[in-house]
């Protein structure tokens, strides 16, 4: 067939270990099709926030991305983001690894928006980051200490259960206000994010583990028709490639963020297995039957199940 | 490809000299691309859309209703009776006057046009009468007014943050240090030029009794106007409200101001200005609109690639490089306006600014300082047309004053900005705001 | 014009006027519940995106109601012979209608598609449909009063002629 030039997008900054892994990628898809199928790379969400791409993709404009899944066309996309789904990295790849249910449930809500998955992509568990030291970090008693929150329920909710005050504001406000003292501290995000763009401004880290962050690559599904049968052959195996690279590689990368934020002079706070089970049980508790109502029965059950 | 963008670029030059609304222009230069190039239309509408309902980009039209709000609730003129009351008496002195309240006004307003909107109607017949040339009262009023993109707030600092997700606060106090300069230089030259008008009239003297009386009364109708820009940055940079919360302030505060206070606002009054401020409003944001469409068509192919590919071509000295940009955002300024041009140029050098290694919050200021003479620059020189209507004067009275102030007050700043980061980078600094 | 126009111009307006008032309110609001009562409001920010999209396309309805867009505008300072001025802003009127055409038919493709995907916002769950089709109307309301220019600018291009050669055109329409 003729060459083709797909675009591809992801959310991390050029040159980030997510940026090289999607350049790898496209190394061996082009290498392996003989220089068939390249592919122009846009970093940085240079083609818009991840949902809008995700749409874009499921219009077949833009051809792949690399990325969370967003809820805007499926609210149910948000079960990716549980609260204490898994507390440690052996249940994260049992719960959300490329057999799991979520796995699944993604592909075939994906597929309802006319995208094919091709890997699942696990990023880090998430934390808070603070300015000041709350008096006992492992305590979940209100704590009158305002986090920014994304504007989801999933995050207010999950913040709220920790004993934070929870403020909602866009990402794009994060930083300012954490800076001005509009909040204290953020959630949403881990030691990658929060070493990327507040590693100046906060002074302690707290690896809650409360959501685990995962991110999925994608294809249109036009896209994906227009390939030959040889070539789809090609872009599965080295999605699988990346995926299992990636597994291998993301919890040294966790530690290697936290790591630097220590070098930054950010005291991160060190928690037993125990005391990220209790978190876990009270959100549990608390948070999931919330969320149990907004995500429906079935699909609820059939993530959570055989978790305690 | 690149041919494709450059045809695409003559063609918007065109649509502008032809006196085509600027969404047009726009949409213009999109429908070009959307034929020769390869994007798809339905899916920009999609990203447009929800780039432009961002939170963080409702402070722009904020501000554009803040500063409305205030050339027409009589903080201007209470301003202009204050700091008169400082230099009023030197000879030249009421040019100072002019250029210090611009600065103020720039303090509480977003845009260009709110400077000499709000004192041109005062200052520019007020000078006249005092026995400076009409084209030279205008020029100042005109270059003037400037300064309110460079004081923070600013509309065009809001888009350079929002596009490039730099802090916007690092990019309100960039432009701060350089401002502040300009005031300085502009003040300066004004004093010296002065000199040689042969007519000048200073206000008479008054007994002493008589200007302690005036002082005081001026001084206290000054107060809440004064107050503006405290409760603004100092709500914005004390961690009070957000960019966006703190627009919403200005202009909830701003009309009992004028309403009670000066009683300058009147309900009808009022309501013109909403209705004027909706209009200015509607007029921008559908320009960002497709001027963000336009923006977004040239990263999907590359541009941004090819211009960093295009400018290590030609060099690898980056002092080079700045000056090259310098020029190219002075061209970009000359053809667009300064919000446009800031929307359509910041993603496109962005990439090419990390590769060099600059701080995204000192391009702030470049970009910001080159763009805002944007308004001045003919052929596409909003300000000045607006200036040359309020003034009443013919472009060529204009042209010399407007020239020297540019030359001898603006330019030598431009190039501060861009070659000792400093004097951008300072400020930022001070309040804990640069992220590297 | 039509009186049934002049009717619909005033909705615009009022509608316009409302949506300037209604924004700086809901930001101040949501500063009061913060620091006031202490309890900011989940989901003020998108309640928010729909007036603030409806006002940025009704608002810019209102700019070619108004003939207040911004414009380069060099040129006109030039041409000083009126039948040339009027042919130039012929031209330039009719450049302005078909692109802005052009522009509302993706609109329309755009609203037709938010209808039938019909998203959700994430917390408060109101169809993104009663944003989304304000691209839509406003184009379509800006292409209105761009036709309405190239017809007036017709109009005085042909009166002018008309003039000249000595006829009398009676004309309802200026
Ligand atoms: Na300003
Ligand atoms: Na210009």
């Amino acid at each position: 067939g003729e060459e083709k030039t797909f675009k591809i997008g992801h959310i991390r900054p050029e040159a980030t270990g997510t940026d090289k892994d999607v350049q790898w990628f496209a190394e061996q898809i082009a290498e392996k099709t003989g220089d068939k199928v390249k592919f122009d790379i846009y970093p940085a969400s240079q083609l818009g926030d991840y949902s809008v791409v995700q749409e874009r993709v499921s219009m077949g404009d833009v051809e792949m991305q690399l990325a969370p899944v967003g809820p805007s066309l499926n609210k149910n996309m948000g079960i990716t983001y549980m609260p204490y789904l898994v507390t440690n990295w052996e249940d994260a790849l049992k719960y959300y690894g490329p057999d799991s249910e979520i796995a699944k449930a993604v592909d075939e809500m994906l597929q309802e928006e006319n995208i094919k998955l091709l890997a699942t992509y696990p990023k880090y568990f998430g934390g808070i980051a603070l300015k000041e030291k709350p008096d006992n970090p492992a305590d979940m008693s209100q704590k009158n200490i305002k986090i920014r929150v994304p504007g989801t329920k999933v995050f207010e909710l999950t913040a709220k259960e920790l004993g934070y005050s929870a403020t909602p504001l866009p990402f794009a406000e994060a930083f300012t206000a954490m800076q001005t003292g509009i909040v204290d501290g953020v959630i949403g995000s881990g030691a990658e994010g929060y070493y990327a763009n507040f590693r100046d401004l906060a002074n302690y880290y707290l690896p809650l583990n409360d959501h685990f962050e995962m991110w999925y690559m994608y294809i249109s599904n036009d896209t994906w028709k227009s390939l030959s049968a040889e070539e789809q052959e090609i872009f599965q195996n080295t999605a699988k490639e990346l995926a299992e690279k990636r597994f291998a590689s993301a919890e040294q990368e966790t530690k290697d963020y936290e790591q630097k934020l220590r070098d930054e002079g950010i005291e991160v706070i060190e928690y037993t297995d125990e005391e990220l089970e209790n978190f876990a049980k009270q959100v549990r508790d608390n948070v999931w039957p919330e969320l149990k109502k907004e995500y429906g029965e079935e699909l609820f059950n059939r993530v959570t199940e055989g978790v305690q | 490809m690149l041919t494709i963008v450059i045809l695409d670029v003559i063609l918007l030059v065109f649509l502008l000299f032809m006196n085509v609304p600027l969404p047009y222009c726009f949409g213009g230069a999109l429908l070009f691309m959307v034929l020769f190039g390869d994007v798809s239309m339905q899916s920009m509408m999609l990203w447009t859309f929800n780039q432009t309902i961002s939170p963080v980009l409702l402070a722009s039209p904020l501000f554009i209703l803040a500063g409305v709000v205030m050339g027409g609730n009589g903080v201007a003129k209470h301003l202009l009776n204050f700091t008169d009351i400082f230099v009023g008496r030197i000879k030249g002195g009421i040019g100072v006057v002019c250029v210090a309240t611009s600065a103020f006004i720039g303090a509480v307003s977003g845009s260009g046009f709110t400077g000499v909107a709000a004192t041109g109607p005062i200052m520019i017949p007020r000078m006249v009468k005092q026995g400076y040339p009409r084209g030279y009262a205008t020029g100042l009023v005109t270059v003037s007014s400037v300064l309110g993109l460079l004081i923070p707030p600013s509309v065009i600092m809001i888009l350079y943050g929002w596009v490039t997700n730099t802090s916007i606060l690092a990019a309100f106090l960039s432009t701060l240090g350089p401002g502040l300069l300009i005031v300085a230089l502009f003040s300066i030259i004004n004093l010296v030029w002065t000199r040689n008008f042969p007519n000048i009239q200073i206000e008479e003297s008054v007994t002493r009794p008589e200007k302690v009386r005036i002082i005081k009364k001026r001084s206290l109708l000054a107060f809440p106007a004064l107050l503006l820009p405290v409760i603004i940055l100092g709500g914005i940079y004390g961690g009070i409200f957000t960019p966006t919360e703190a627009a919403a302030i200005a202009t909830v505060v701003a009309l009992p101001i004028g309403f009670f206070i000066y009683k300058e606002l009147s309900a009808k009054q009022f309501f013109e200005l909403a209705e004027e401020s909706a209009t200015s409003v509607g007029a921008i944001m559908t320009m960002i609109f497709f001027t963000l469409m336009l923006s977004q068509t040239y990263v999907m192919m590359q541009v941004p690639q090819a211009i960093i590919d295009l400018f290590f071509g030609i060099t690898d000295n980056p002092i080079i490089m700045l000056l090259i940009i310098n020029i190219f955002l002075f061209l970009v300024g000359m053809i667009v306006n300064d919000a446009t041009g800031m929307i359509l140029v910041a993603p496109l050098l962005l990439p090419l600014i990390t590769e060099l290694g600059i701080d995204p919050v000192h391009f702030a200021a470049i970009m910001g300082v080159n763009l805002a003479m944007g308004g001045v620059t003919p052929p596409y020189a909003s300000i000045l047309y607006l200036g040359m209507r309020i003034g009443k004067c013919e472009f060529s009275e204009l042209l010399k004053p407007t020239l020297v102030f540019l030359l001898f007050g603006y330019l030598p700043v431009v190039f501060l900005t861009t070659f000792w980061p400093d004097l951008s980078l300072f400020l930022p600094g001070v309040f804990g705001l640069l992220e590297n | 014009m039509s009186t049934f126009i002049k009717k619909l111009q005033n909705i615009q307006r009022f509608v316009v006027l409302c949506l300037i008032m209604i924004l700086p309110i809901l930001v101040f609001i949501q500063v009061l519940l913060r620091y006031v009562f202490k309890a900011p409001l989940m989901g003020i920010e998108e309640l928010m995106l729909f007036p603030t999209i409806w006002l940025y396309m009704l608002g810019g309805a209102n700019a070619s109601m108004e003939r207040n867009h911004i414009s380069c505008g060099v040129l006109t300072l030039y041409i000083k012979k009126e039948k040339t001025n009027n042919l130039f802003n012929l031209i330039t009127s009719i450049l302005s209608f078909v692109i802005s055409t052009w522009l509302t038919f993706w609109a329309f493709k755009y609203f037709l598609y938010s209808l039938q995907v019909w998203k959700e916002s994430n917390l408060l769950l109101i169809p993104m449909f009663f944003g989304e089709s304000a691209v839509f109307l406003g184009l379509f309301i800006m292409t209105l009063y761009a036709f309405m220019d190239v017809k007036q600018n017709f109009m005085k291009l042909r009166t002018r002629y008309t003039a000249e050669e000595g006829l009398n055109v009676n004309n309802s329409n200026t």
